[in-house]
């Protein structure tokens, strides 16, 4: 991993506090349907990566569903879709996800972050991606 | 008898114009049907429902959903874990405070 390039980004100042943002792109393997350079906030709170309403643009097929616990304990069961994503122009993989339509933009959980070495620059406003 | 009282001996039916279960859905409920006769064969492993009848099974969802959807095409399927246990919470991370978040001028 040493020998991969490192990607900066910088932290996205739109939302309050700025936050660390990357984009991704996703697709379905079975279609070739792909939506490119989506932004994606870092969740490290988020056991599993929830999508936006690309599930239904990209025609991703659902293949179960989950119980997502919530703060103060809410529990909401949601769908699970496969899909074909990667960070940046790294490596792709799939993944299982969830998502919700009315989500503004995909949340990476630690389901594909624990896959990349990450640095969260905080007083820089800026991470660095492997 | 009154016409009444013949009815209410009868029994009214009251019928409601429900949408028609989606794929997805009708699939769930055919692996929550067929639970109790797949937890001695399959217990602790993923099955893949489709067409109300399970397809395939395996260790990992996500395989098992991948092996299924390259057979049948992009559709959607049902793949649980069969078991009669409660299956653990995952959480979402979702802590925002929708006053700060919004774009600011």
């Amino acid at each position: 991993m040493e020998s991969n390039p490192v990607i900066r980004y910088n932290y996205n100042a739109q939302i309050n506090p700025p936050a660390p943002f990357v984009l991704v792109t996703l697709k379905n393997v079975l279609t070739g349907a792909e939506a490119a350079n989506l932004p994606a906030q870092l969740d490290c709170a988020a056991d599993r990566t929830l999508l936006s309403r690309v599930v239904e643009a990209l025609g991703l097929p659902t293949i179960g569903s989950i119980q997502i616990g919530g703060v103060g304990g809410t529990i909401a069961e949601m769908l699970v879709y496969a899909v074909r994503l990667s960070l940046h122009d790294l490596p792709e993989r799939d993944v299982e996800v969830v998502a919700h339509l009315d989500e503004s933009w995909i949340l990476l959980g630690r389901d594909v972050l624990n896959f990349h070495r990450i640095v969260l620059d905080g007083p820089r406003l800026a991470l660095e991606l492997q | 008898m009154s016409q009444l009282e013949s009815n209410v001996a009868s029994g009214f039916e009251v019928n409601l114009d429900l949408p028609a279960a989606s794929k997805f859905e009708r699939e769930r409920r055919a692996f929550r049907r067929l639970l109790p006769k797949l937890l001695p064969t399959y217990r602790g492993q993923y099955v893949a429902v489709h067409n109300e009848s399970v397809v395939d099974n395996g260790s990992n969802r996500l395989e098992v959903a991948m092996r299924v959807l390259h057979k049948v095409g992009n559709v959607d399927i049902y793949v649980g874990l069969v078991t009669d246990q409660v299956e653990p919470l995952e959480r979402s991370g979702l802590r925002r405070e929708l006053a700060a978040w919004r774009a600011t001028p």
